[in-house]
């Protein structure tokens, strides 16, 4: 089985399009490593730079995010993106059905636990 | 604040061109890992993977709107452009050198068939030296391709007796016919540089 690192990465996968866009909905706007960091700080570590910049041009491309780029002190530009009018649906029609997948799958992971308890119990 | 290394920057441009990806989009990307590493002082390689793995992942995440022409679009276009070089520069060669342009059975398959091997041989080079593996695979293709494509040459040079015409040419014919192809195959190939040019975003 893999180990714990690569199992949340493939969970993650799954759910970072709209992690993305929720993050983006609170914020209002923000860049690529201040995203990455929202992401750790939110309890989802272990996403890479370079899995998240292509993904957030997908996602502009898609025309759910706005992309700006922005002059910085003395360095390199930021690439701001902000939710548009169609990340915002996205977000509400993916939103709730994503949160009731996820309700289901822990109903039957917790079930699995349980009858495994409790067929300890029984043991014991 | 850290500035991206020279090296990591030109391999991730090639191999971002690699994967036909257009230069507006090799600009936006090379831009977004200059100001990530300048801002974390991270090792691009930790936090974006090889140039290769990265490219990849781009190319991954692009179509035709975001600046990646589709496999089929991209291949019949440098077909197209190699067909133009080959017929042009040939017939105007030929042409140059002796009157009036004269083809056989064999020159009129052959032609065609080496210039096939030759084009597959270097798109599944091409392949081979962007894949993040298996890349050897396609490589041992390619130089398979490569050698067939010499192999007809040699077999095309025996089997031509050059007194069996099927088409002459007349020699002004093949000189307008070889210097269109030409021309055309220069503004193809000006189109392709302009659309490669990297612009980085302001």
């Amino acid at each position: 089985m893999a180990d714990v690192t690569t199992r949340r990465t493939q969970w993650l996968r799954g759910v970072l399009d709209l992690s993305v866009l929720a993050l983006l909905a609170e914020t209002g706007e923000s860049y690529g490593y201040a995203l990455l960091q929202r992401l750790e700080q939110a309890g989802l570590p272990d996403m890479k730079a370079g899995t998240l910049y292509p993904l957030l041009n997908r996602l502009a491309t898609d025309g759910l995010l706005r992309a700006e780029w922005r002059a910085g002190d003395g360095g390199p530009g930021r690439k701001f993106f902000a939710l548009t009018d169609e990340g915002r649906k996205a977000l509400a029609d993916m939103g709730p059905e994503w949160v009731a997948f996820a309700t289901t799958a822990i109903a039957v992971v917790r079930r699995g636990m349980d009858s495994e308890m409790d067929s300890g119990m029984d043991k014991g | 604040m850290s500035v991206l290394d020279k090296r990591y920057s030109d391999e991730l441009m090639i191999a971002l061109r690699l994967h036909e990806i257009s230069g507006e989009r090799v600009g936006e990307v090379l831009a977004e890992v200059e100001s990530h590493v300048a801002e974390t002082g991270e090792d691009p390689r930790a936090a974006f993977g090889s140039p290769k793995e990265y490219a990849a992942q781009v190319a991954a995440q692009l179509d035709a709107r975001s600046g990646k022409p589709s496999p089929l679009s991209y291949m019949l276009g440098a077909a197209l452009t190699g067909a133009l070089v080959y017929v042009g520069g040939g017939l105007l060669l030929a042409a140059l050198n002796r009157s009036p342009i004269v083809l056989t059975w064999v020159e009129i398959v052959t032609g065609p068939l080496v210039m096939g091997f030759i084009l597959s041989a270097i798109f599944t080079a091409l392949a081979g030296v962007r894949a993040v593996t298996g890349g050897r695979a396609y490589k041992v293709v390619a130089l398979g391709l490569a050698a067939c494509a010499l192999a007809t040459i040699f077999v095309a040079d025996r089997l031509n007796d050059g007194v069996s015409p099927v088409i002459e040419v007349p020699q002004a014919a093949a000189i307008v016919i070889g210097v269109a192809a030409l021309a055309a195959a220069v503004v193809s190939l000006a189109r392709s540089i302009k659309r490669g040019r990297v612009v980085r975003p302001r």
